[in-house]
């Protein structure tokens, strides 16, 4: 066994598909998805001040919008806006440049608001102003009820129109003014649960399946050590055929060493991607486990694509590479949706796919607090790459018998 | 036309490539991609909705007054259930923003200053998406708590979807207007991946065959030409490409994709073509090995693809990674599709600008595979 291992060792090391494919391929690829967004979710998604441009013009409306904008906090204390005060040409070039989410014009009593799209931070915006005009029609609604009317003010003591003066109209709103922004500061009408652990960052499902891409590609490397062991290949695969060291032994000793150096480049692209600044999870027993389950899986498939008879070494390659593709790109490899769109019309493809259920395996480890899902992923992965090994060693050994009963 | 005969006799081995990346390329876009898009994004602004899931166990006025905004709002969703693991999953993956059950006794608890009591309020923390929806509960919950003493609640909850539906006037910079993008622009947006993975993975090892030592050293001997020999490989490569297009048109005039400046997108599409062909051309006098041109044609078709803005939008890219893909032809086809896009009868520059830029790629490659080619048969 040793002996086998210890070539099987030297032929995956010289065989430079493995390492190509579960290497250099999801380092490149890696690199290039986090070069193209790599942070995006971080200044697009995730809530940050949102600069505004307010545009000179009327000021009084200039100085109540600038007010009322600072004065708008996140839960956390942090304003929702970083507002300037801008002339029109160099507004309209802010926003041009994206340098500001919006433009608020002031030239009337009544402002308006200038974006560039439909987009989360411009509703925020908008949504802002919208409770502004909320807000100064209050306002304008109290001042004219009190100079038609006159006032109680909180003493309790009421003032008649024909009493009213600019101060006692200006304590009255200020008294009023209060009572309001104590109702719209003061009451929590709910508290926002996050159910998920780590960060929830959309894109890094796109690592996750460079991830499951690299693991199936482990395929590669095992056809081509398999497609030896098929007779009537290669003269050496007929000298393999005729040894009197098994099948099945060559088979595992493979396919041990394969799973080795498929771990090892993997951890090597996920510490790379960990370097390079991705945001990943720093829980690496967890990433070994999916890893080294993924590999298992990705090496059995090549096993078996690789035991196919009657079918060239190209063919085979092809097989694998189109295989792990199309499934890699089905668990959101190229663009984020395709699998919850899956997940909800058939959801059974996620649960066999081994692409998904790596990448799957990779967000529970953020999101969940236990590890339930995790090892459901894990098991079914070995599972079914049991099952496939064991298809494949019986087609080999098939593969052999029917040979030997040719030739004799 | 012994090459040109010979270019054929050997694809044919490796025929099997153009089937199968053709069936990933219409899995991934009529599968995930097409589905997706929405062709109704209208000219003036229209309200980001933020899709969320509602449980109402109150059944109450102010409860179902909550429900009845939130659906003018935004796009409810209905979701399996409201176990907590369940819409963890769901709020990952996006198919909600957020999430919201009202317990029995929210009406009562609101009217007690208890609100959040009755409240779960499940969302993504720090997310843009939670932000605009949980700023829509609390402004309609805030109007109603500001409702003058003795207003009913039906009266609040009737006058609050009055008066919440008044909004600011939004515009549009006067030079320039959001153009919605449909399914034919998508269509033709992941061309630079599938037509540059399909023609490097698929012809390279063909145009390899032909290099090789043996067959090169016979047609040197021979009375064969260098420009015969290399006009003739591709032309070859010219009528595969030609019908790979053909196909792919055939593929968007089947599903109906295809419905608007179609003899544009598919001008651009052919420049491409051109484009994929000469860096096949180019690739096939470096790399004989069939594993390293799968894994070239892997890393250049998605490596572009992710730098040139087809998977990921233009807009929310870094703007240093898109200056430097202004050095692949990747991203002047993204430029030429969006200006096709917003194409408009006597605007016709601000297409053929970028096609051809793609155009001197297509030329500039093919060039200098024939000068690798050149050298190499100098050498011999």
């Amino acid at each position: 066994m040793l002996h086998s291992l210890k070539y099987a060792f030297i032929t995956t090391v010289k065989n430079k598909n493995t390492f190509v494919w579960t290497f250099i391929f999801p380092i490149a690829l890696s690199t290039f998805m986090f070069l193209s967004f790599g942070n995006v979710y971080k200044d697009e998604l995730v809530m940050n001040s949102i600069p505004v441009a307010v545009e000179e013009g009327v000021e009084e409306t200039q100085i109540s919008v600038q007010n009322f904008l600072e004065g708008a906090k996140q839960s956390n204390g942090d304003p929702y806006f970083v507002v300037s005060v801008l002339s029109k040409e160099a507004a309209k070039e802010a926003l041009e440049n994206g340098d500001v989410s919006a433009i608020v014009t002031t030239e009337g009593l009544t402002p308006t608001v200038v974006v560039n799209g439909n987009d989360f931070k411009e509703e925020i915006v908008i949504t802002a102003m919208n409770e502004y005009l909320k807000y100064k029609k209050t306002i304008d609604d109290i001042t004219a009820d009190i100079i038609k009317n006159g006032i109680a003010v909180e003493s309790g003591a009421g003032v008649a129109p024909e009493e009213m003066t600019p101060e006692k109209l200006a304590e009255a709103e200020a008294a009023i003014l209060a009572k309001i922004a104590e109702a719209e500061t003061d009451e929590q009408f709910f508290n926002e649960t996050s159910l998920a652990k780590g960060p929830q960052n959309i894109y890094n499902n796109f690592f996750y399946a460079t991830f499951a891409m690299g693991c199936l590609f482990a395929c590669l490397g095992a056809v081509n050590l398999t497609d030896k062991l098929m007779p009537g290949r290669t003269p050496l695969s007929g000298r393999l055929n005729i040894c009197g060291t098994s099948k099945l032994k060559m088979v595992i000793s493979q396919m041990s060493v394969n799973l080795l150096v498929v771990f090892a480049a993997q951890m090597g692209a996920y510490f790379y991607m960990r370097l390079i600044g991705i945001e990943l999870t720093d829980d690496i027993l967890a990433v070994a486990g999916i890893l080294l389950a993924g590999a298992s899986f990705g090496i059995s498939l090549g096993v078996l694509i690789g035991a196919i008879p009657r079918l060239g070494e190209g063919a085979k390659v092809g097989i694998g590479v189109g295989v792990t593709m199309l499934i890699s790109f089905l668990a959101d490899l190229c663009t984020t949706g395709i699998k919850d769109s899956i997940e909800r019309n058939m959801p059974i493809i996620n649960r066999i796919s081994p692409a998904a259920l790596i990448s799957d395996s990779f967000m529970t480890i953020y999101v969940y607090d236990d590890y339930d899902r995790y090892f459901r992923n894990l098991i079914t992965l070995v599972v079914m790459a049991v099952v496939i090994t064991t298809i494949a060693i019986f087609i080999l050994s098939r593969s052999r018998a029917n040979k030997m009963m040719l030739k004799t | 036309m012994k090459i040109f005969k010979a270019f054929f006799m050997v694809m044919r081995k490796y025929a099997y490539n153009f089937t199968l990346y053709m069936g990933i390329f219409c899995g991934v876009l009529f599968g995930g991609v097409l589905p997706h898009v929405d062709e109704n994004t209208a000219q003036k602004y229209v309200s980001p909705k933020v899709d969320y899931a509602i449980l109402d166990l109150d059944e109450s006025d102010l409860s179902k007054g909550l429900c009845e905004y939130l659906e003018k709002i935004h796009v409810k969703k209905e979701i399996n259930s409201f176990e907590e693991n369940l819409v963890r999953d769901d709020l990952y993956s996006r198919y909600i923003g957020a999430a919201i059950v009202l317990e029995k006794g929210f009406q009562e608890g609101f009217e007690n200053g208890e609100t959040a009591k009755f409240v779960k309020f499940y969302d993504i923390p720090d997310n843009m998406y939670s932000v605009v929806f949980s700023n829509c509960v609390s402004e309609y919950l805030r109007y109603i708590r500001q409702q003058p003493a003795g207003t009913s609640m039906a009266e609040a909850t009737a006058n609050a979807s009055e008066t919440l539906g008044k909004k600011i006037e939004v515009t549009y910079p006067e030079d320039t207007s959001a153009v919605p993008r449909d399914k034919t622009y998508y269509f033709f947006l992941y061309m630079p991946w599938i037509l540059t993975l399909m023609m490097i993975v698929s012809l390279t090892p063909v145009l390899a065959r032909l290099n090789e030592e043996r067959i090169r050293k016979r047609v040197y001997a021979s009375p064969y030409k260098f420009t015969k020999m290399n006009s003739e490989i591709y032309l070859a490569m010219l009528i595969v490409g030609l019908g790979v297009c053909a196909v792919l048109f055939g593929i968007a005039e089947m599903t109906h994709t295809v419905n608007s400046n179609v003899g544009l997108y598919v001008v651009n599409m052919l420049v491409l073509m051109l484009v994929a062909l000469s860096i096949t051309f180019f690739v096939s006098k470096f790399v004989k090995n069939d594993m390293i041109i799968s894994l070239i044609g892997n890393v250049v078709g998605l490596g572009m693809s992710f730098l040139c803005g087809v998977f990921v939008p233009q807009s929310v890219m870094s703007p240093t990674i898109l200056k430097v893909a202004h050095i692949l032809p990747a991203y002047w086809y993204v430029k030429a599709n969006d200006a096709i896009n917003a194409y408009k009868p006597g605007n016709l520059s601000s297409v053929l600008g970028p096609i051809g830029v793609e155009l001197l790629f297509a030329v500039t490659l093919f060039g200098a595979g024939l000068y690798a080619a050149k050298v190499r048969r100098v050498k011999n």
